[in-house]
């Protein structure tokens, strides 16, 4: 669903000014900016669960960060580190139970970031649905070949059963997927939202790119996790 | 520190220099030099400097510079950082990081066709002054006709001649006094001198003024440059013309001389000599008995 650009302002209380610095920043996507032809030329649309939340982080988290420093934040591009089996202790959002299972069904004691979002996207997944540890580690091995290859989080992974076992299926956002209607759809991960609540919340136990920073967050680790960009 | 050096011919420099003249080809290496000019080829690795006046070709590995200026090609490889570079010739680096970034030599606006031609005599087919790599830099004065195909954060743009983007120009305050073309113009503050041959899709940021006047004295004189005011009034005496815009969207927005399809702000003046289709406003609006406007709208 999209939202017009003069709709988002009024909804928002933003100006021009404040939108089109927020795009300079980058911390408003470029391909966001959708534009469709109208009667008076052409008019820029959104869309508009992503454009609210995103606006709706950048106005609770711009007193608290840079502009620069929430870009940061709030893009997508993957964090250029490795995680070891160390640092997935530290993550509150991995069930500590499951670690073995994704050594196992990865193969490797560190992992990439994307493999890290898979992760914690699993441990949601098993609280909600009680999937057994065979079954998590049947997910992670039909995935992990393709997580090297994504350089990016703005991927989405859906997850359906079928014969007792589950199955995925990984997909950039902006793509059109025609999953059979035969399958039952259980879950979906938007690696994209993991990132961003992931990198404001372990902003400093993973020092996500903020090379120059000379300020101090004393409660990242309590920091409420409502957003969903 | 060493005092002053004279060299003739080929030289190998290293350690603390007021003042060299050279006239030669120089490798210098380890050092740090007060002041340096120099007729030939140069090549300096992990030296400061602080004043460079060279007309050669220019080679720099991991060099902080002071005030430049060079007449003729530079290439710098890893980070390099001035305070103040006027390249005349091309430019090529691996990430520079300047306070100024000038693209030419100062020239009057009566000898400007010279520099917006871009080209040296008896070499008619080779444009100068071509820049490609990683440049940032508080601000970029552009000297002679440039089309940005090169990677940049500019926090200001100063444009004497003709600036051609195929994509979006996006920087904090631009000023432009003669062309510019870009698909989309993306800045907290824009000044436009207009020129009928001046064309931009998309405008956008917090204030923009499209005028003949150049009111903004104070906050031009605000930035960092490496030439006053007074150089820029030359051109801003030059007569202007109508341009077209197709949309432009700020909060404050002042227009004269501009044919544009949308305006769209929160406090607006359309000028003379305006021809606008539809203008959509949400506090005020003032409208030239001297401009045409087809449909206004209160949002």
């Amino acid at each position: 669903m999209l939202i017009s650009k003069k709709d988002l302002l009024k909804e928002t209380g933003i100006s021009y000014g404040q939108l089109y610095r927020w795009k300079r920043e980058g911390l408003i996507p470029e391909e966001w900016f959708i534009k469709q032809p109208s009667f008076t030329g052409q008019e820029t649309y959104f869309p508009r669960t992503k454009i609210l939340n995103r606006i709706k982080a950048i106005q609770e988290l711009k007193d608290k960060y840079s502009l620069e420093e929430l870009a940061k934040i709030l893009s997508p591009e993957i964090a250029e580190r490795y995680f070891t089996t160390d640092d997935l202790s530290i993550i509150e959002e991995i069930d500590k139970n499951l670690i073995p299972a994704f050594v196992k069904g990865f193969g490797k004691n560190s992992f990439l970031y994307i493999e890290v979002l898979l992760m914690i996207g699993l441990s949601d997944f098993k609280k909600q649905f009680g999937a057994s540890l065979g079954q998590l580690i049947n997910i992670v091995e039909g995935l992990k070949g393709y997580c090297e290859k994504i350089k990016s989080t703005e991927y989405i992974i859906v997850l359906f059963d079928k014969s007792d076992d589950y199955y995925a299926t990984l997909y950039k956002e902006q793509a059109e997927v025609y999953i059979d209607a035969r399958l039952n759809i259980v879950h979906t991960i938007h690696l994209n939202e993991l990132s961003s609540r992931f990198k404001i919340k372990y902003r400093k136990s993973f020092n996500f790119r903020f090379d120059d920073e000379d300020y101090s967050v004393q409660d990242d680790k309590n920091m409420n996790m409502s957003y969903s960009y | 520190m060493y005092g002053n050096l004279w060299v003739l011919g080929e030289r190998f420099i290293s350690g603390k220099y007021r003042r060299i003249m050279a006239a030669g080809g120089l490798k210098i290496e380890d050092s740090n030099i007060l002041k340096l000019y120099s007729a030939g080829e140069i090549d300096i690795k992990n030296s400061t400097i602080k004043k460079l006046r060279a007309a050669g070709e220019i080679k720099g590995t991991n060099v902080n510079l002071g005030n430049v200026s060079i007449a003729g090609d530079i290439k710098l490889t890893g980070e390099v950082k001035a305070d103040v570079l006027v390249a005349c010739g091309d430019l090529t680096a691996e990430y520079l990081s300047c306070k100024v970034l000038r693209n030419f030599a100062k020239r009057s606006s009566k000898n400007n066709r010279w520099v917006r031609s871009g080209s040296i005599a008896g070499d008619g087919n080779r444009t100068v002054g071509e820049f490609s790599g990683f440049f940032k830099a508080e601000t970029f004065e552009n000297f002679k006709d440039t089309v940005i195909d090169f990677e940049y954060e500019f926090v200001n743009i100063i444009s004497k001649c003709r600036l051609t983007s195929l994509n979006a120009i996006k920087c904090e305050r631009l000023f432009s006094f003669s062309q510019i073309c870009a698909d989309e113009v993306n800045a907290d503050y824009v000044y436009i001198k207009p020129h009928s041959t001046s064309k931009i899709s998309m405008l956008a940021g917090s204030e923009i003024i499209i005028s003949e006047e150049f009111k903004s004295i104070k906050l031009f004189k605000s930035l960092p440059k490496s030439v006053d005011f007074t150089y820029y009034k030359d051109i801003l005496s030059l007569p202007s013309s109508i341009m077209s815009v197709e949309t432009i969207e700020a909060d404050k927005i002042f227009v004269e001389k501009l044919k544009a399809n949308l305006i769209s702000g929160a406090e607006i003046v359309i000028g003379d000599l305006c021809i606008i289709d539809k203008v959509e406003y949400s506090q005020s609006i003032k409208i030239s008995p001297k401009a045409v406007v087809n449909e206004v709208i209160k949002i």
